[in-house]
């Protein structure tokens, strides 16, 4: 589905500063594969060019076959709302709308009819176990709760690749443990999955694990 | 509207709803600014209003002339007429003449062409002075002004015919005629001679709200073209053959010309000016042409307002599009387009100052009555008025949300995202 060829990211700070040096990755359509690395690693920076946000200085990314740099912004973003679910380590739901707003938002880019985004976003919050909490508003909940909110949101496009960033990073063990159970069930329904963590007991839940030092990505035995 | 286009005006409304006091100090602005162009706009059309149904009551074809007594400074020597044992008495001939009339009829003859006699002596009702003047007019004379009778009849060619003493009265004049104790027709006393009162008109005559109206042979035949005027020591003789002149043109063309024409002739009779030449259709496009330029300060006026509030809108919302970077993130994250949160941000902005819109229209639509009521001038509020204050809103909202929403829009959506 995903093939980095010789992907690298440079910024032009002061001599410039390369964070990613031509990374080579392909994703399958039910990978679930995790990224590890320490801070500044270049984790995050992967995660927003496999998320169409950013876009690499150097090398080609295709999605499909089809070489993304060659998008505008509005057939980018087209394709990051169709195709890519995002989960945030800091949720990232708008405060000012209801869980079940939040989860049709993404629909709402995609011209999706009012009566087919309620009906659709109520299923997302049904398949995390939150049909209960449509109307309530986001500092309501849990983090627990949150983060499924979060989850409903990517998923409610029905996209091929669920993109996380830590997502357990700000949740306690029990309900990391229980979103890292959502993410399992996400990949036997088929879903192609990258995590980005920094913690070797969420990397051991993860079949094909890479490590990222210094913008250099190595994949780890099995 | 399309569902996506009532979606973005809903939720720009509710994100607006969040921040009501903000909200509502935003378009303030706005709304003074179009309550200042409607009341502007209204005010401007009742006084346009108001110039034109006052000079059209003139008769936007008719030229008149009047006879006006010239200055006794102006006058030569020979006009000064001092004879006889009786020193100090002089006879001072002025106005328009006969003469003027033939030269006028032979020079004009496609203009219909109405003397009036100016009455000298004063009027009177139950002994108390009327102010009015009184005209001896031809029974058609009213047809060349925009007049309506009240009561009673108008003058009729059997009351020239005749030398009735029958008079024809100013609604403003009905009080002071219609004394309880008049039981009968009523009378008017014009010098020492009695009229029945026989209509009560309403007309746009030049100063016809103060004017009793006489059949012009009895007027003549009855008071004469001379009047005396007696002061200590001295006695003066008036003479006018005709007080007042009215040419009435088919079109404006031929206006035109018999105004050029009766202005070379009273030019050439009269060296001392001792006439009033009016040609209302001159004194309208005068008036409108003043009237344009008063309108365009106060639309000026009124624009400066809507541009100050254009420029509140703009500030607020540079404010709280940095206030909401994070949001831009997570919405370009979840597959929003720059256009999407352009047109996201620009709804937001005309939303709010077309909300400031309506309610200026509104204040505006009080506004005018007041003022009315206030100053006494009159004010008309036009749909054409209240459309173009919207529309006046509505790219206010456009052209001063464009750079807050641009803004947004070129955000980039990483960097926004870690502005979380």
């Amino acid at each position: 589905m995903i093939r980095l060829e010789q992907v690298t990211k440079q910024y032009d700070m002061g001599g410039g500063l390369t964070v990613l040096h031509a990374l080579n990755l392909d994703i399958g359509d039910n990978d679930y594969l995790g990224i590890l690395g320490p801070s500044g690693s270049g984790k995050s920076t992967l995660l927003h060019i496999l998320g169409l946000l950013d876009r690499p200085s150097a090398g080609r990314y295709l999605l499909h076959g089809r070489d993304t740099g060659a998008l505008d912004d509005s057939e980018r973003s087209r394709l990051r709302g169709r195709m890519i679910g995002f989960i945030f380590q800091s949720f990232h739901l708008l405060s000012s709308l209801s869980v079940q707003e939040n989860v049709e938002l993404p629909l709402h880019y995609q011209r999706v009819g009012k009566a087919e985004r309620e009906q659709r976003a109520r299923e997302a919050l049904q398949s995390v176990s939150l049909s209960h909490r449509l109307h309530h508003r986001p500092n309501q909940l849990s983090g627990g709760e949150r983060q499924r909110t979060a989850i409903a949101r990517a998923l409610v496009t029905r996209p091929d690749l669920i993109l996380a960033d830590e997502p357990t990073g700000n949740l306690d063990q029990k309900t990391g443990q229980e979103i890292l159970e959502v993410f399992d069930e996400l990949h036997q329904a088929g879903k192609a999955i990258v995590l980005i963590t920094h913690d070797p007991a969420v990397a051991r839940r993860i079949p094909r694990i890479y490590h990222i030092v210094d913008g250099h990505l190595h994949e780890a035995p099995p | 509207m399309s569902p996506w286009v009532l979606d973005l005006f809903t939720a720009g409304g509710r994100n607006l709803l969040r921040h009501k006091l903000r909200s509502a100090l935003t378009l303030l602005g706005v709304f003074f600014g179009v309550a200042a162009v409607i009341t502007m706009l209204g005010i401007g059309e009742g006084a346009q209003r108001s110039v034109l149904q006052e000079i059209s009551g003139l008769g936007l074809n008719n030229i008149l002339i009047d006879s006006v007594q010239p200055d006794a400074s102006q006058l030569p020597d020979s006009q000064r007429n001092t004879t006889g044992r009786r020193r100090g008495m002089r006879i001072l001939e002025y106005g328009v003449t006969d003469t003027d009339v033939e030269q006028l009829r032979s020079a004009c003859p496609e203009a219909e062409i109405r003397v009036a006699h100016r009455v000298k002596a004063s009027a009177y009702a139950y002994g108390e002075r009327l102010d009015a003047d009184v005209l001896g007019v031809p029974p058609d004379y009213f047809t060349l002004f925009d007049s309506k009778l009240i009561e009673g009849r108008w003058l009729h060619p059997f009351d020239s015919l005749h030398f009735r003493s029958v008079a024809l009265i100013p609604e403003s004049l009905t009080a002071s005629i219609r004394h309880p104790r008049d039981g009968g027709h009523p009378h008017v006393k014009i010098g020492t001679y009695a009229f029945e009162v026989v209509g009560i008109q309403r007309t746009m005559a030049p100063r016809g709200n103060r004017t009793i109206y006489i059949p012009f042979e009895t007027a003549e035949q009855v008071f004469g073209t001379s009047s005396v005027k007696r002061e200590a020591g001295s006695m003066e003789f008036t003479r006018t053959q005709i007080g007042q002149v009215v040419l009435h043109c088919e079109d404006e063309q031929e206006l035109k010309r018999t105004a050029a024409v009766v202005k070379r002739t009273m030019e050439r009779n009269h060296p001392i000016v001792d006439y009033a030449l009016t040609v209302p259709v001159e004194i309208l496009e005068a008036r409108q042409r003043t009237q344009r330029i008063l309108n365009l300060v106060l639309l000026v006026i009124a624009g400066i307002s809507l541009l100050v509030g254009g420029i509140g809108i703009m500030n607020i919302m540079l404010a709280v599009v940095t206030e909401r970077i994070p949001e831009i993130g997570i919405r370009r994250a979840i597959g929003a387009t720059e256009r999407d949160i352009l047109f996201q941000f620009l709804a937001e902005t005309i939303t709010l100052s077309t909300l400031g819109g309506v309610l200026g229209c509104l204040a505006g639509m009080i506004l005018v009555p007041l003022t009315e009521i206030w100053t006494g001038w009159n004010g008309v509020i036009t749909p054409s008025s209240v459309i173009v204050s919207l529309a006046v809103s509505w790219v206010v909202g456009v052209f001063f949300g464009l750079a807050p929403a641009v803004r947004a829009s070129k955000l980039d959506p990483v960097d926004a995202l870690r502005h979380g």
